[in-house]
């Protein structure tokens, strides 16, 4: 169990600034997902706390133990890899033991923890095959096995799930939830995907270009995005983004109704379009619709009746999203939605 | 509207299929592979298999290679021959002597420094390769040529340095003497083939995931665990081949050093049994001896090869 706080920490590589001056706090017990794209910095923040990588500049402290300067094996940790990085001339038995022989623990007490273990992942029919007779899932399972049995502070994964399948991966999300909530453990997962960091975390980080853009619940991330980046890059489809001048407001896709005619006393807003397709996912619909604001995704619950291709949309002002021109968000300007308000007079000509 | 789809396209309307394309196709796969296989097969048969074959033939047989003679059968009269001479015995020992005394050279210093290299990045990573795998890439007989000048009786460097730290009295004739000869072609072959080890063990190094590395020292394995347990069984593909190649090729390897250093000397102290055989079909004119050497040589490093083969297949480690 550990919180890891992280002060003005800095990498750079020659010239690129990788990761500019950032500072946090992972909290003790926390399922914390650093989430970004590619290239944002946050595989060597992860890199760098786990040891394998030197920081620029800056601390890292375990609770209240400095431990920038530790090798990564004396950091409390485990570590959790893509590619999981099972010894591939190991049983999946002399896999997980491996680490506990190396730190001299008897023989017997190594027994009892390594098929302890192998129960909780459910793979203790498989500890004498090696990793390349197992499935991917399983392979996973075993990488997650080997970093429990060392009852680390804090987990550390790096993208873990993106080798598998969909649907693998799925079934995989709800049982490293489950087993957080089992280990009661700090755990620290960097992923680029949105859907894992919403469905699995219960603190969200994301990264971009080496900073920090926001921090807080899924939830406060969702809801409540900061900023253009973090509105953009959570909700799939992402948030529809019109330009007002120097401002630009957003709204989500499933904060957009589609209407067959405005009703001027339940509709304030209206913002006529084109349908250009449909996507039927099954649970929910994806309209989307050419209008003056530019190209807007609607989302709805299923609908399977076909639509006139002239659509009508319109929205509630307190789903709105304002954002100032440095891209931060901004207090409400409602005044910027004068344009799209309802003309009572077209509809009631 | 119907769940299932049906056939929209009338079957009978298809053209059927002509039965010449089809026993054209058959054709074509059945020859074309040969057609491209041919000129390898031909030149693997006039410089591998016939002098092989012819071989077998000979060793039961009698000829001085002089035209126009034909040779004689004798039975097992030559293997008789070989087996009694002393020589053959020497050259036996002293094929031992390399095939052992050559593993240090061909896969322990060539390990450890494919992995004292491994880690170094930029430019003097390419200088160190290049240092190791220069003597290998020389020809052996301008090695041959360089060595004996350093160790040249009267006016070597060796005997010079050794006489002006006083190490010795007088100048010693290294490729003269029993058992200088001996250890020097060994040394010489030795540092030649260093090279050969070391590419193919820093190849191999490279095939190995970064992240095992990681994931064991994030386990506290220090480096000499790392390379025990990581490293040796990850590479024993690798170390098997080398070792396979170096029992097999080293009276090869030691073969043109002996040719040009010592011709086998001094009194068959440094010779071995590639070189004998070279000698009794070549300078004695023996073709029968000869083959039989031969052909005994080729059964037991068959068998090793096969034993080899065998051993590797259960030890070492694939990842695939």
């Amino acid at each position: 169990m550990a919180q890891i706080t992280l002060q003005n920490l800095k990498k750079s590589f020659g010239k690129t600034n990788v990761l500019k001056d950032i500072s946090l706090e992972i909290k003790d017990g926390s399922f914390t997902i650093l989430l970004g794209p590619s290239g944002c910095g946050k595989s060597t923040l992860l890199r760098i706390l786990a040891g394998l990588e030197e920081e620029s500049s800056g601390h890292i402290y375990m609770d209240t133990k400095e431990i920038t300067y530790n090798e990564p094996k004396d950091r409390d940790i485990a570590m959790v890899f893509q590619n999981y990085a099972l010894y591939p001339h190991m049983t999946v038995y002399q896999n997980i033991e491996y680490g506990l022989k190396i730190k001299k623990i008897p023989k017997a007490e190594r027994k009892q923890m390594v098929t302890g273990v192998l129960e909780m992942v459910e793979l203790t029919d498989h500890a004498q095959k090696r990793p390349n007779q197992l499935s991917g899932g399983q392979r996973q399972r075993v990488a997650l096995a080997r970093a429990i049995v060392k009852r680390p502070g804090a987990f550390f994964m790096d993208e873990p799930l993106s080798n598998l399948d969909a649907k693998l991966r799925n079934h995989m999300r709800q049982e490293l939830i489950e087993l957080q909530a089992q280990l009661k453990t700090t755990f620290l997962y960097v992923t680029h995907d949105q859907v894992e960091a919403m469905s699995m975390g219960t603190h969200i980080i994301i990264l971009n270009q080496g900073e920090v853009m926001q921090q807080g619940t899924p939830k406060e991330i969702y809801t409540n995005p900061q900023n253009l980046f973090v509105a953009q890059f959570i909700g799939s489809p992402p948030v529809n983004i019109m330009k007002q001048g120097d401002y630009s407001i957003g709204i989500r896709p499933e904060n957009i109704r589609l209407v067959q005619a405005f009703d001027p006393a339940e509709d304030t807003y209206q913002i006529d379009g084109e349908l250009l397709s449909t996507e039927q996912l099954g649970g929910e619909t994806i309209y989307r619709v050419k209008t003056e604001y530019g190209k807007l995704n609607v989302k709805t619950p299923s609908r399977w009746d076909s639509i006139d291709k002239p659509v009508q949309l319109t929205f509630s002002k307190e789903d709105v999203l304002f954002f100032g021109e440095d891209g931060n968000r901004i207090a409400p300007q409602y005044e910027l939605l004068e344009d799209l308000r309802v003309a009572p007079q077209l509809h009631f000509a | 509207m119907s769940n299932y789809q049906s056939n929209s396209i009338d079957i009978a309307a298809l053209e059927p299929i002509q039965a010449k394309s089809k026993r054209a196709r058959k054709w074509r796969l059945l020859t074309k592979p040969y057609i491209y296989l041919a000129p390898s097969l031909i030149l693997l048969w006039i410089w591998m298999y016939y002098p092989t074959l012819s071989t077998f033939v000979l060793a039961f047989q009698n000829w001085g290679m002089v035209p126009g003679t034909a040779p004689t059968p004798v039975g097992l009269d030559n293997f008789v021959r070989l087996l009694s001479s002393k020589d053959f015995g020497i050259s036996i020992i002293n094929t031992l002597f390399y095939t052992v005394g050559l593993l240090p050279f061909s896969i322990v210093i060539p390990l450890f420094l494919a992995v004292a290299t491994h880690k170094m990045e930029g430019k003097m990573k390419n200088v160190y390769r290049a240092m190791f795998f220069i003597p290998l890439i020389l020809a052996p007989v301008s090695v041959g040529a360089i060595w004996r000048w350093l160790f040249h009786p009267t006016n070597g460097l060796v005997n010079d340095l050794l006489l002006q730290f006083g190490l010795i009295d007088s100048n010693i004739a290294f490729f003269s003497d029993p058992v200088f000869a001996k250890w020097l072609i060994l040394l010489i072959t030795g540092w030649k083939m260093i090279g050969f080890g070391t590419i193919l063990f820093s190849a191999a190094l490279t095939g190995i995931s970064k992240d095992y590395y990681e994931a064991i020292s994030l386990e506290g394995a220090n480096r000499f665990q790392q390379f025990r347990d990581l490293t040796l069984p990850l590479l024993s593909p690798m170390i098997f081949l080398v070792l396979m190649m170096s029992l097999l090729f080293s009276s090869q390897w030691t073969f043109a050093y002996i040719d040009i250093l010592t011709q086998g000397g001094p009194f068959g102290t440094s010779t071995n049994i590639y070189y004998e055989m070279y000698k009794y079909g070549f300078s004695n004119m023996d073709v029968g001896l000869s083959a039989a050497a031969a052909l005994l040589f080729f059964v037991v490093f068959g068998i090793i090869a096969f034993v080899l083969n065998n051993i590797t297949k259960k030890y070492a480690f694939y990842d695939n």
